[in-house]
C-alpha cells in the first residue's frame, strides 16, 4: 500500500507515535506511563504488543482479556493504537511463542543450521507452527473486531515481528525437508524477479542458477513469507484493517544475510519477493535504528517506493540524530508514520521527558504541527526539512522567488554560533507560552525545521533553532540588480505577513498572533510548538519605474 | 592545466602545505616559524606573498630583495614554495597597491558602484593600473628566473588574491567608460558559454539576454580576467612556470555575486569565462573555508573540472572539520595540491603543533605518506577515502573480493569486537594520551586497493576489517563466512612502513599472530599494507 492510515472516520493520519517495551502489554502503569509520553511528544498513536503465549496458554484455550484491557486504555486515551502480534517470531526468534510450542519440537519444527543442530527459530518449511499461530491470530482478530469495529482505536495489525531466521545461526534452513524444498528450484510466481550483484545471469531455474550469492536468503524469504500469508490472510478474513510487517534492516554491516541481519525478514534486498509471496501484509516497514544520515536515508530509500509506502514503526526515540533523520523521512521519503520504540524510557521518574528524549520529541511537533499539510501535499515536492549539518552555521535553500538562508541560532555542540546573524533576545518580543510541556522548545537545539511551500509567495514552518532570511531574487532583466535585492524591500521587511498559528481538527490554518516590526526586522523565528506562516508580497519591485 | 606541479626534475609533487599571513613576509622570525609549521605538518611546500608596494615603492624603482630572500630561506629549508602575488587585488580590494597607485585616482581609476560613489577596488573598464601592475608583474618573474630559474624552488605562481569587485559594495562597476562597454554587448570570444539559471532566453547579444541574472557578474569576470591575463601573459614571457589564481568562492551565502561574493571572481558560475579569457593562468583555485562538508565538497566539484585540477590554496588547519574534508577533497576529487592558511598560528609557543592544528597536522601525514600512491593513481578506482560521518560507528565498503568494513575507533559504538581492540596486541601504549587522542579522532583514512588481495591505509582513527566473500555458487556461503579462515585470519600480514623517494614500499614491522585479530589500525606516521590470502575461505573437497 502506498498511502495514508486512516482513522474510524476515513480522516487520513501521519501515525505519530512510540511503541511499548517488548514485555510491558498489558501493564496497566507502564501502559499509561507510554500513553504519557506519546502525548508528551505530541504523537498520536501508541504501539503495543500482543503474545501468542499469554493469549492462548494452553492449545485451544484462548484468554482475551489482554486485548480489550489494552484497546479500551488507549482508546480513553483518544489515541490510535497499532497492536503487534508476537506470535511465532520476535527479532527472528521464537521468544513469544507458548510454551506448549515450545515443548513439543517433533510437531513445531524448528530450523536447523548447517551443522544440523536446530536453532531458536520455527523452520519455514514444515506447517504446523505456522497453522497454530493463524488459529490464534484470526481469534485475536476476530476479538478486536468485536470490540473496536464502531470505534477504530486499532488503525493496523503488525503481523509478527522481525521475522528471519536467527543472526549469526543460519541463513537457511538445512534440514531435509528443507532440502526437498530447495531442491523444486525457484517457483514461477518469482519470475521476473532480479535481486541485484547476485554474481550469476538471473536464468535458470535453481535457486542459485537464480539468486546466486543470495539464493538461500532468496529461498527463506519465499517460503517465510508463504507461510506469514496464511497468518494474514487467516485474520484479515476476520477483520480487514491494514496489517503492516517490520523489519530488522538488510542495510547494515557486510549485507550478508544470516551474518549481518537475520535471513529471510522482508528486508531491501528480498521486498520484491516478499511483495509477490505475502499479498495480505499491506506494508512492509523498518524497523531504523541507524543514527549516521546515510545509512538512515539508505534504508528510508529502500522502502520507499510506488507500491510500499514508507513507515518506520521503530526508531531510536531519543538524540539529536535521530531527531533530525526524522524529518528527513517525512520530507524527502514520504513518510507515512513514524514511531520510536521504549515509550516508557523517554519519562522520568517525576513524569518529565529525560533529556535525552527533548530533541524527537521537539522533532515530532513540527511533524505533528505540520500534519495537515504533509498529508496534503505528499509526493509533491513542497513538503521539504532542513537540518543543521555538522559544522554548520547557516544553509541555503533558492526557493522559485526567493533567496531563503536558514541560520542556525546554535552552533555545532550548542554553544551560540559565533556571530549569530540574528538576535532574537530569547523570544523576548515574541509571546513566550506555547503550551509546551517543560524543557521543550529551548533555542539551544541544533537547528531543523519542516517547511511547506503553499505557493511561490506563502510557506509554512515548523521545527526550532532556525532563523529565516529573505531576498527577492532578482528578474533576470533587472537593470538594477545589486542595488534592489540589498534594499530592505527585497527582505522580509517587504512581506505581506508573518503569522504564528496552528491547523485546527478541519486542516484549517488558525493564526494566533501576527509578527511585525522587531519581531521579523532581524530574521524569522521558527519555533517549537507553533506553525510560522510568511506570506510574501508578489508586487514587490512592481511599479519602480517613475 | 590538469596535471601535478613538477620538481626542476620533472618529478611529479602533490603539494601539501601552508600558507603564511598576509603581511608576514619579509619577517625573518615569521618565515622561519611558517617553514618550522610546514615540517611538523609533515607538508613539502611553504606559500607567502610578495607585495607590490613594496617592490615598486616608486614607479618604475624596483626593490627586488625580498624575492631573492624568501626564495633562499625557503630553499635552504627543503621545501617547495609558490610565491603569491599581491598586486592590485587582494580579497577584492587595492590594499597593496603601492602609495603611488593609490594617490592617483585620476589615473588609476577605482570601480564605481550604483549609487555613483567609488569602492576600494581597481575598475576592470581602465587600463593603466593592470598595465602598471604588469610591468612589475614581469620585473618580479624575471627576478625569480635569474634567482631560481635553474633550481626550481619556486614551483607556481599565484597571480593577485581573491580578485572581484569588494563584497557588498557592488556587482559590477557602473562608470560611464563601464556603462559604454556593457552595451557593446557580449564579444564573440564568448559564444557557446552557458551559464546555470540565468533565467534568460540565452540569445541575443546584449549582457542581459545571454546571461540574465548572472550579466553583471559575466560582465565584470571576462573584462577582469583580460586584464588578469596582460599580467600573468607579461609574467609568463619573462619565466614560464605555473600561475594559478585562488577565488573567493562563489558557493556561499545567497550566492548573488557582489552580495554573497566578489563579483567577476574566477567562482564556480564563471570560471569558463575566466578559461576562455584568461588562458595564461593555468589553474584556478577555491580558497575553501567551509567547514560543513556537504557545502565544502561542493564548492570542490564545481572547480574540478577536466581541464582544471583541484588545488586548494588556502583553507582551515584547525579542528576536525577541515582534517576531514581536506583528505575527502585530496581523494575524492583527485587535488594535486593543498595549502591551510595561517601557518604561524599552527605553532605554540614552545614551537610544538597547538592541539587545535593537530587533526589537518595528523591528515597533512596520511596524504604526505600516500603521496606516490596519489601522484601514480591519480582517478584510479582502487583509491578511494573513508571518512566518518557524524554518528557513525562503521562504514562498509564492497570490493570484487572483499566485504571491507572500516570501524571508527572514537565512535560510542567502541565496544565492537573489532574497534575495542584499537591498542590491544598491537603494542599501542593506550594509557599514552597522544594515542588517546589519536584513537578518539574522527575516522579518516585513504585506501588503495593494489590488487583484489592487496590494500594500503594511512589515516587516523579506524580500523579496518575484511571479510572475504563468498562465491555465487558456494553451497553453503554462511559457514564459509562464520570461518575464521574468511576473516582476518585470512591475511597474511599486515605490513607497517612507508614508501620511499622512488615510490617503493618499504617494511618496517610485520604483525601476525595476536596483531591480526584486530584488523588494519591505522594512526598517523605509518602506511599499513594488508596482504590477504587469495584462498581464504576455499572449500577444498577430499
Amino acid at each position: 500500500m502506498n498511502g495514508w492510515m486512516k482513522d474510524h472516520n476515513g480522516k487520513e493520519r501521519f501515525v505519530l507515535g512510540l511503541q511499548m517495551h517488548n514485555s510491558s502489554s498489558g501493564t496497566g502503569e507502564l501502559m499509561d506511563k507510554g500513553i504519557e509520553a506519546v502525548r508528551l511528544y505530541g504523537g498520536n498513536t501508541l504501539e503495543t504488543p500482543l503474545y501468542w503465549y499469554q493469549i492462548e496458554p494452553e492449545e485451544g484455550r484462548y484468554e482475551l482479556g489482554m486485548v480489550e484491557t489494552v484497546i479500551r486504555r488507549v482508546r480513553d486515551a483518544g489515541l490510535h493504537l497499532i497492536l503487534l502480534w508476537f506470535g511465532c517470531s520476535k527479532n527472528a526468534e521464537y521468544g513469544y511463542v507458548p510454551d506448549w510450542v515450545k515443548a513439543d519440537p517433533s510437531r513445531f519444527r524448528l530450523a536447523i543450521g548447517p551443522d544440523g543442530a536446530p536453532r531458536v527459530n520455527l523452520s519455514p518449511h514444515d506447517d504446523a507452527a505456522y497453522d497454530a499461530d493463524a488459529r490464534c491470530f484470526a481469534r485475536v482478530m476476530r476479538e478486536i473486531r468485536r470490540l473496536d469495529e464502531g470505534f477504530g482505536t486499532v488503525i493496523a495489525v503488525q503481523v509478527e515481528n522481525e521475522v528471519g531466521l536467527a543472526m549469526k545461526d543460519t541463513d537457511r534452513c538445512y534440514s531435509r525437508a528443507a532440502q526437498r524444498d530447495f531442491d523444486l528450484g525457484v517457483p514461477q510466481e518469482l519470475d521476473g524477479v532480479v535481486l541485484e550483484d547476485s554474481g550469476t545471469d538471473n536464468r535458470g531455474t535453481t535457486w542459485y542458477e537464480r539468486f546466486g550469492r543470495h539464493a538461500h536468503e532468496a529461498f527463506t524469504s519465499w517460503y517465510l513469507a508463504r507461510q506469514i500469508d496464511r497468518i494474514a490472510a487467516a485474520g484479515k478474513k476476520e477483520y480487514d484493517i491494514p496489517f503492516t510487517m517490520n523489519t530488522q534492516v538488510g542495510e547494515i554491516r557486510q549485507r550478508i544475510a544470516g551474518m549481518s541481519y537475520a535471513s529471510g525478514g522482508p528486508c531491501g534486498r528480498a521486498l520484491d519477493i516478499w511483495m509477490i509471496a505475502a499479498p495480505h501484509i499491506d506494508l512492509f516497514c523498518p524497523d531504523i535504528y541507524q543514527q549516521d544520515e546515510s545509512g538512515y536515508r539508505e534504508t528510508c530509500g529502500v522502502h520507499a517506493r510506488p507500491d510500499n509506502a514508507l513507515f518506520i514503526p521503530e526508531s531510536a526515540p531519543m538524540g539529536i540524530l535521530s531527531a533530525m533523520n526524522c524529518l528527513h523521512a517525512v520530507a524527502d521519503y514520504g513518510a507515512v508514520g513514524i514511531c520510536g520504540f521504549g515509550a516508557e524510557n523517554t519519562v522520568d521518574f517525576t513524569g518529565r521527558l529525560t533529556d535525552a528524549a527533548v530533541p524527537v520529541a521537539e522533532s515530532y511537533r513540527a511533524i505533528a504541527a505540520l500534519e495537515p499539510l504533509i498529508i496534503r501535499y505528499r509526493g509533491s515536492g513542497r513538503v521539504r526539512a532542513v537540518t543543521q549539518e555538522e559544522f554548520q552555521p547557516y544553509a541555503y535553500v533558492k526557493l522559485p522567488q526567493y533567496h531563503m538562508t536558514v541560520h542556525f541560532e546554535f552552533a555545532f555542540g550548542g554553544l551560540p554560533a559565533k556571530s549569530p546573524p540574528i538576535h532574537h533576545g530569547r523570544f523576548t518580543s515574541l509571546p513566550n507560552d506555547l503550551g509546551l510541556p517543560e524543557k521543550l522548545g529551548e533555542a539551544t537545539s541544533r537547528g531543523r525545521m519542516l517547511y511547506v511551500e503553499e505557493n511561490e509567495y506563502e510557506y509554512y514552518f515548523s521545527g526550532i533553532g532556525c532563523s529565516l532570511r529573505f531576498i527577492r531574487r532578482s528578474r533576470p532583466d533587472d537593470p538594477n540588480p545589486h542595488a534592489n535585492q540589498a534594499v530592505n524591500e527585497a527582505t522580509e521587511l517587504g512581506f505581506l505577513a508573518v503569522e504564528e498559528g496552528h491547523f485546527d481538527s478541519e486542516g484549517r490554518f488558525q493564526v494566533d498572533f501576527v509578527r511585525n516590526g522587531d519581531e521579523i526586522s532581524r530574521g524569522i523565528a521558527v519555533r517549537c510548538g507553533t506553525v510560522v506562516r510568511v506570506r510574501m508580497n508578489p508586487e514587490s519591485f512592481s511599479d519602480r519605474d517613475w | 592545466m590538469n596535471t601535478f606541479f613538477k620538481d626542476k626534475a620533472g618529478n611529479d609533487i602533490f603539494v601539501l602545505g601552508l600558507q603564511t599571513h598576509n603581511s608576514s613576509n619579509g619577517n625573518r622570525e615569521l618565515l622561519g616559524k611558517s617553514i618550522q609549521a610546514v615540517r611538523l605538518f609533515g607538508g613539502n611546500t611553504l606559500e607567502t606573498p610578495i607585495y607590490w608596494g613594496k617592490i615598486e615603492p616608486e614607479e618604475g624603482r624596483y626593490d627586488l630583495t625580498s624575492v631573492e630572500e624568501t626564495i633562499l630561506k625557503v630553499r635552504e629549508a627543503g621545501l617547495h614554495l609558490i610565491l603569491l602575488w599581491f598586486g592590485f587585488s587582494k580579497n577584492a580590494e587595492c590594499t597593496y597597491l603601492p602609495e603611488w597607485a593609490k594617490r592617483n585616482p585620476g589615473r588609476f581609476r577605482r570601480a564605481v558602484a550604483p549609487d555613483g560613489s567609488s569602492i576600494a577596488v581597481m575598475s576592470p573598464h581602465d587600463d593603466a593600473v593592470y598595465e602598471a601592475d604588469a610591468r612589475c608583474f614581469a620585473h618580479v618573474l624575471r627576478e625569480i628566473r635569474r634567482v631560481d630559474g635553474d633550481t626550481g624552488t619556486v614551483i607556481a605562481v599565484q597571480v593577485e588574491n581573491e580578485v572581484g569587485l569588494g563584497l557588498f559594495a557592488t556587482d559590477r562597476c557602473y562608470s560611464k567608460t563601464a556603462q559604454r562597454i556593457f552595451e557593446l554587448g557580449v564579444p564573440d570570444e564568448l559564444d557557446g558559454i552557458e551559464l546555470e539559471d540565468t533565467g534568460a532566453s540565452g540569445d541575443g547579444d546584449s549582457w542581459f539576454g545571454r546571461f540574465g541574472r548572472h550579466a553583471h557578474e559575466a560582465f565584470t569576470a571576462y573584462y577582469l580576467a583580460k586584464q588578469v591575463e596582460k599580467i600573468a601573459a607579461a609574467g609568463k614571457r619573462e619565466y614560464d612556470i605555473p600561475l594559478f589564481m585562488n577565488t573567493m568562492v562563489g558557493e556561499t551565502r545567497q550566492e548573488i555575486a557582489g552580495y554573497s561574493y566578489s563579483s567577476g571572481t574566477p567562482c564556480g558560475r564563471v570560471l569558463e569565462i575566466w578559461h576562455r579569457a584568461a588562458p595564461s593562468i593555468d589553474l584556478f583555485c577555491p580558497d575553501v573555508y567551509q567547514q560543513h562538508r556537504s557545502s565544502f565538497l561542493r564548492t570542490c566539484d564545481r572547480h574540478a573540472r577536466p581541464w582544471n585540477a583541484l588545488m586548494i590554496p588556502e583553507s582551515g588547519i584547525f579542528g576536525q572539520a577541515p582534517a576531514m574534508n581536506l583528505l575527502l577533497a585530496a581523494v575524492r576529487f583527485s587535488a594535486i595540491g593543498i595549502a591551510g592558511f595561517g601557518a604561524e598560528s599552527a605553532l605554540a609557543p614552545d614551537g610544538r603543533l597547538t592541539d587545535e592544528s593537530k587533526p589537518v597536522a595528523y591528515t597533512y601525514r596520511a596524504l604526505a605518506m600516500m603521496a606516490p600512491i596519489l601522484l601514480r593513481h591519480r582517478f584510479s578506482p582502487r583509491l578511494f577515502a573513508v571518512v566518518q560521518e557524524e554518528g557513525q560507528s562503521y562504514t562498509y565498503v564492497q570490493r570484487a573480493k572483499y566485504h571491507l568494513t572500516i570501524h571508527f575507533t572514537s565512535s560510542p559504538g567502541r565496544d565492537h569486537p573489532g574497534a575495542r581492540g584499537a591498542g590491544g596486541g598491537l603494542r599501542i601504549d593506550m594509557s599514552d594520551p597522544e594515542n588517546q587522542r589519536q584513537r578518539d579522532e574522527r575516522g579518516r583514512v585513504i585506501v588503495f586497493e593494489a590488487n583484489d588481495d592487496e590494500y594500503f591505509f594511512s589515516g587516523v582513527g579506524c580500523l579496518a576489517m575484511f571479510l572475504r566473500r563468498a562465491d555465487p555458487l558456494d553451497r553453503n556461503p554462511l559457514s564459509g563466512y562464520l570461518s575464521r579462515t574468511a576473516g582476518n585470519l585470512a591475511v597474511f600480514t599486515i605490513e607497517e612502513g612507508h614508501f620511499d623517494d622512488s615510490g617503493a614500499w618499504v617494511c618496517e614491522y610485520t604483525l601476525r599472530g595476536d596483531e591480526l585479530y584486530n584488523g588494519v589500525y591505522a594512526r598517523p606516521g605509518v602506511v599499513l599494507r594488508a596482504r590477504l590470502n587469495p584462498r581464504a575461505g576455499e572449500v577444498v573437497e577430499g
